[in-house]
């Protein structure tokens, strides 16, 4: 399905349980006024977005409530109880046209729903039928029933053929008996058509096998002069050889403006002669199911009838099979007191026995059909017989759609789901892969322990198997939680212009890459540090347009905000042409605040100073504003984007901008480590930060200025021992081959190679921040707990260097 | 422009649009006893078909084009809806 399509789907639902909402509310309320204009928006808004697919039905309909309400919303209606009852069965055709479209449409076509044409017709009239005045005058021509067939006068050929001409008459007949379908169609376009590109004449040429025709207009002709060219006063009648259904679906956007007979049972009529005039009549009227129906359900009354036990209902029983035999005799419009039906049943009452009402049954002529076996069983099975009582207004009435909102089950194929819910999954598939992570220890153990190499591996087979299904699992739930960033960034270019303008600065934004992905708990995280790193720039980053022009820039400044996915971390930079950050500043300012000792003051590097802006209670605005500059700033941004496991790097050169890079992981629920040996133990190393594992021997290692060194791959990487890191007080175990381990890191661009005494096994770990105590402790991301029961100390590779 | 307009003849070449009833319309009130040639129309839109059945012209060729020279015949010469003029 097109994903246009899907949206309209989904909001539509979204669209008709609120319009329901509105309506119920409204009988409610004092106030209707803002609940009305509401209403009017919502019907206004479906409509129109119904009028994007090749929807008619829908259209047609929702366009009568639209004007419905348009008038309730100025005054010139009431609204009423009985407006709500007709717009909620409109609303309920729509919701089923709804699901039938969400069904039916494979192809990203919606299907066809032509065969709802004469319901929507039907519903429109009576939306229309609450204005009054003028429009009533058009609902008139609507076909009033549920049969296109008996639409207007009708038109047979018995009656109305005599004026065709005699050659044509034959060609009819001879059709009719070769069993083809022809229909009789008068189409009287509306005045008003041209206005609305239809071309009336067009429509008609499309007809196929035209056995005869005439087109003249709907009254005479007027005088040549005062003829207008665009006002409709055409009239077409045609015999074609098609199906009602065709028809129907060929006039499918006037169908108030066409009537469409078929004469293919009026060929009884003419064939076997006028016997029985009254029973050809109703025949011709009413459809084969509808006469199959009315059979079964006399079959019905003639039992009951028949019935020998003699309840202490059993009056009730005769006046049941006589209102049912009533309807009857309203369907076929036969009149119920020449057919002496009222008298039978109060002789049968005074008797207290069937046999005046079975003697009524008998004499009367019934229509016969000639329906198939599966029409028959179509129409006796679902309902169950019984008294049989509501069985005739199935017959010829139009059918009632009967899906008020309790009784319908919506196949909604969008779910709204507590977000508790998903977040409940999540931690069940985070224990789940622990828990897996556990099978291969235990195939060690079956092997080293108990000696069952078979078992060890048969283990094995099995966790893969379960391991493929556990990714999977997280996908997809992964998948469920994501969200573009533009939920963040959408805010941007009005917070910008404001703040711009408050600030007198001229400020051009440019956004990027909005359509990335990432977890909504992180997405969400991210936007209130976003905003203060914005605002940040904008306060303190850039200058105004004189300073600028002074600095030989462009009056006009740039923000630059864009995302982007690389591997499995969500970038984000914002980065502004700006003044820059002055490292001397910062340093004199953290200085100045007792962020720094007088020696820090020395030795720190520019690129420290300017970090310096994390830290905790440092604001270098001159001036504190209400925008920025509460000494809240910065240290905050990089917490809250530290708790989703995320980091903030900064560059800056003065009076050539600002850069802030943020990087994020997609999703926080598992991350993947790689376990190290060093000096008897084990660590994790979190895989995004590994380039890769080598073994370099000893005598590739270099000293340059005191710094172990290698080439690899014909670049200088420096080398460190993770237990000089960790001070450990061990040196690094090279291998038998005198080789050392090395993990590689890749650190902002830089390589770096850390000096291990083995690489092992990547896993699937849950991170979890170190606390307490040990929430201090650099070098260390978190803690992870291992499939053996053991902690396993995840290293961050970037603090610990 | 599709039609070609003479004092006695009017051509109208391939398509007789909704935009050319109009000028069909004047055309024949200025000259009632101008022809049509239709040679060349493969469709009339509703609009200019309407301003041909009031009219009545004569029609000096019929369409090529089999389907439109039924229609068009079927309209312009059953006698039953005679003008009034």
């Amino acid at each position: 399905m097109n994903a246009l399509l899907n949206q309209f789907l989904t909001e539509g639902r979204d669209f008709l349980e609120a319009i329901g909402a509105k309506l119920l509310e409204l009988e409610r309320t004092t106030d209707p006024g803002p609940l009305i204009d509401e209403l009017f928006r919502l019907v206004h808004t479906l409509k129109g977005n119904s009028g994007l697919f090749d929807l008619p039905e829908m259209t047609r309909v929702l366009h009568a409530a639209e004007d419905l309400m348009d008038a309730v919303r100025d005054g010139r209606l009431e609204f009423s109880r009985e407006l709500a009852d007709q717009l909620l069965e409109a609303m309920d055709f729509v919701s089923l046209l709804i699901d039938e479209i969400a069904e039916g449409s494979d192809d990203g076509q919606p299907p066809r729903t032509s065969h709802h044409a004469t319901d929507a017709a039907r519903l429109g009239a009576a939306l229309r039928g609450f204005l009054g005045g003028e429009l009533t005058a058009t609902s008139g021509q609507l076909p009033a029933s549920s049969e296109p067939s008996a639409a207007g006068g009708g038109w047979s050929l018995a009656a109305d053929g005599q004026h065709l001409p005699e050659a044509v008459r034959m060609a009819v007949q001879a059709r009719l008996t070769a069993g083809e379908a022809l229909c009789w169609v008068r189409y009287r376009p509306e005045a008003e058509c041209f206005f609305k590109g239809e071309d009336p004449f067009f429509q008609i040429m499309q007809l196929p096998e035209v056995l005869w025709r005439q087109v003249g207009a709907v009254a005479s002709w007027p005088p040549l002069a005062e003829l207008d060219a665009y006002r409709c006063v055409l009239e077409f009648e045609v015999i074609v050889c098609a199906a009602l259904e065709a028809l129907v679906e060929h006039f499918r956007y006037v169908p108030d403006q066409v009537e469409i007979c078929s004469l293919a049972s009026a060929s009884a009529a003419t064939t076997h002669g006028n016997t029985t005039a009254t029973t050809t009549a109703d025949s011709t009227r009413l459809s084969a199911e509808a006469l199959e129906s009315i059979r079964v359900v006399l079959e019905a009354q003639r039992e009951i009838l028949a019935l020998t036990d003699t309840p202490a209902w059993f009056s009730g029983r005769l006046r049941a099979v006589g209102a049912t035999l009533l309807g009857i005799l309203a369907t076929l419009e036969r009149d119920p007191v020449a057919s002496g039906l009222e008298t039978a049943l109060e002789a049968a009452l005074a008797t207290d026995s069937g046999t005046y009402l079975l003697r009524w049954l008998d004499h009367q002529t019934w229509p016969t059909a000639h329906a198939a076996p599966a029409v028959r069983a179509a129409i006796v099975t679902p309902a169950p017989l019984g008294q049989g009582a509501g069985a005739p207004r199935a017959s010829d009435e139009s059918v009632k759609f009967g899906r008020r909102a309790d009784d319908q089950l919506a196949t909604n194929r969008t779910l709204k789901v507590d977000q508790s819910k998903i977040d409940r999954l999540m931690n069940l598939i985070g224990e789940m892969v622990v828990a897996k992570n556990a099978l291969p220890y235990l195939a060690a153990r079956a092997e080293e322990r108990y000696g069952v190499r078979e078992l060890s591996r048969e283990i094995k087979a099995q966790y893969g198997v379960i391991n493929r299904i556990a990714e999977e699992m997280q996908d997809a739930i992964m998948q469920i939680r994501m969200l573009p960033v533009s939920f963040v960034f959408q805010r941007f270019p009005r917070l910008v212009r404001d703040i711009a303008h408050k600030l007198g600065k001229e400020v051009r934004l440019i956004m990027d890459g909005e359509s990335t992905e990432a977890d909504k708990n992180i997405i969400e995280a991210l936007a209130d540090p976003l905003i203060h790193i914005v605002r940040n720039s904008l306060d303190h980053g850039l200058e105004t347009p004189e300073q600028r022009r002074a600095a030989g820039k462009s009056p006009e400044g740039r923000l630059t905000i864009s995302s982007r996915q690389e591997s499995d971390r969500v970038l984000i930079e914002i980065s502004d042409d700006g003044r820059g950050i002055d490292p001397t500043v910062i340093r004199h300012k953290a200085y100045e605040k007792g962020i720094i000792d007088e020696t820090a003051l020395e030795r720190l590097s520019d690129q420290e100073a300017i970090n310096l802006i994390f830290a905790a209670g440092f604001s270098t605005a001159e001036q504190i504003t209400d925008l920025s500059g509460r000494g809240v700033g910065m240290d905050v941004v990089r917490n809250a984007i530290a708790r989703v496991n995320g980091t903030i790097d900064l560059r800056s050169r003065v009076g050539a901008g600002t850069q802030l890079r943020l990087s994020l992981p997609l999703s926080m629920a598992v991350t993947n480590v790689m376990i190290v040996e060093s000096a008897g133990q084990r660590f994790g190393v979190p895989m995004d930060a590994v380039a890769e594992t080598v073994r370099v021997a000893q005598r590739d290692i270099r000293l340059i200025k005191k710094r172990l060194t290698t080439v690899l791959r014909g670049r200088l990487v420096p080398l460190v021992a993770l237990n000089d890191l960790l001070a450990l007080d061990a040196a690094q175990l090279a291998n038998d081959d005198d080789e050392l381990a090395v993990l590689v890191v890749r650190i902002e661009k830089e390589y770096l190679g850390i000096i291990v005494d083995d690489c092992r096994e990547t896993i699937d770990i849950i991170l979890k921040p170190l606390a307490g105590f040990l929430g201090n402790l650099a070098g260390y991301a978190g803690s992870a707990l291992l499939g053996d029961g053991s902690v396993l100390l995840i290293l961050n590779p970037r603090e610990l260097l | 422009m599709a039609i070609e307009l003479s004092d006695s003849t009017l051509i109208a070449r391939e398509l007789l649009s909704v935009e050319e009833a109009e000028t069909v319309l004047e055309w024949l009130i200025q000259h009632p006893r101008g022809q049509l040639d239709l040679t060349d129309c493969t469709h009339v839109h509703a609009a200019s078909l309407q301003v041909l059945l009031a009219a009545r012209p004569k029609i000096s060729a019929w369409p090529r084009h089999a389907a439109l020279a039924d229609w068009l015949q079927a309209a312009l010469l059953s006698e039953e809806h005679a003008p009034h003029v």
